[in-house]
């Protein structure tokens, strides 16, 4: 590397006739008073705490972004699970009136389902007390557990008795 | 080789933990240092200022100073990140206004007072690493090797970093007659 070029000469030669202000000795003695300070105050930095320093504040660091992702991912969707309630309070005549709802086919969907979920529902419940109740050909039929006594069958119309010819 | 003795003897200092290492690093590292933050900040009394706190935290950090690979490129970085981080306090602070000399008329030359403030007016215009190479180099005498080691540059950009400069200062300086 050329550190002498003929072409230069001229302009080091002028920047040469200006020098830099040297470090005063009033300067010495205040900074190296100060360094003096700081070597009694501060211990030398042992070197094997700084990578623990450094592994706490990694790990300080990485729980402060876990929970602030934590957060915001359910910040963000917490509208989705408000959703299905409001479509449990609304009918599908009120969303007529709102097409400004965002997702509103989606919402009408929803309670199309439920609406129809809710009818099949009705339909079971109709039919297990349709099971239960004792009319339609079972009216004869005894479901009390109380003991078939004499007293009890003598009510009935014995079988060819000839009571129904009396009668 | 009184550069490396002098290294050697800092070292040992600072491995014994020897306070005396505050003089010995004064007197190796005051001068280049603060020709080179003159050269980042552009002020004497900020350099001198910055200065400071850089031998406050080379105490600090003694240890890692004493384990350094090479005890002079350390004590630059901590320089220029002292004089970086300075720098954006007094961007935030508003305009720097005091611009005390900080090049002073030569002894040998006597010349007038004007060359000087004129030859810092037009190397405040240079680029702060234009600067601080030509600084190193002229003022401080210092090969480009050495330039390149401490700054912790490749010796062919400490070179066209020079080169540049000057071109610049040629310009600048061009309708200036002494």
């Amino acid at each position: 590397m050329n550190e002498r070029a003929p072409e230069n000469e001229a302009i080091e030669r002028l920047l040469k006739r200006a020098r830099l202000a040297e470090p005063s000795a009033d300067l010495r003695s205040r900074v190296v008073g100060a360094m003096k300070d700081a070597w009694q105050e501060a211990p030398p930095e042992v070197p094997w705490q700084i990578p623990l320093r450094r592994l706490g504040l990694s790990a300080a660091a990485a729980v402060l972004l876990i929970s602030g992702v934590n957060y915001y991912s359910t910040w963000s969707v917490a509208h989705w699970h408000a959703g299905p309630r409001l479509a449990a309070r609304m009918t599908a005549a009120d969303f007529d009136d709102t097409p400004e709802i965002p997702y509103g086919p989606f919402v009408q969907h929803l309670i199309a389902v439920r609406r129809s979920s809710a009818r099949d529902s009705a339909l079971l419940l109709q039919y297990v007390g349709r099971s239960h109740d004792p009319g339609d050909g079972l009216e004869g039929i005894e479901t009390t557990d109380e003991p078939d006594t004499l007293e009890r069958r003598s009510r009935l119309v014995p079988v060819g008795s000839g009571a129904g010819w009396r009668a | 080789m009184d550069r490396q003795a002098a290294e050697d003897r800092i070292r040992a200092a600072l491995r014994r933990d020897d306070p005396a290492a505050c003089e010995l690093l004064w007197d190796r590292y005051a001068g280049d240092l603060l020709a080179r933050l003159q050269a980042l900040l552009g002020s004497k009394h900020d350099a001198e200022d910055v200065l400071q706190t850089v031998f406050v935290r080379m105490v600090c950090k003694r240890r890692h100073l004493a384990q350094a690979r090479c005890l002079e490129a350390y004590v630059h970085q901590i320089a220029h990140h002292e004089a970086v981080s300075f720098l954006r306090r007094r961007r935030k602070s508003g305009p720097h206004l005091g611009a005390e000399p900080w090049l002073v008329p030569a002894p040998a030359d006597d010349g007038p007072r004007e060359l000087a403030e004129e030859l810092q007016t037009v190397l405040a215009r240079l680029p702060q690493t234009q600067r601080e190479v030509i600084v190193l180099k002229v003022h401080r005498d210092k090969t480009f090797r050495e330039i390149a080691t401490l700054l912790e540059l490749p010796l062919n950009t400490v070179a066209s970093r020079y080169r540049y400069g000057l071109e610049k200062l040629r310009t600048l300086l061009k309708d200036f007659t002494p």
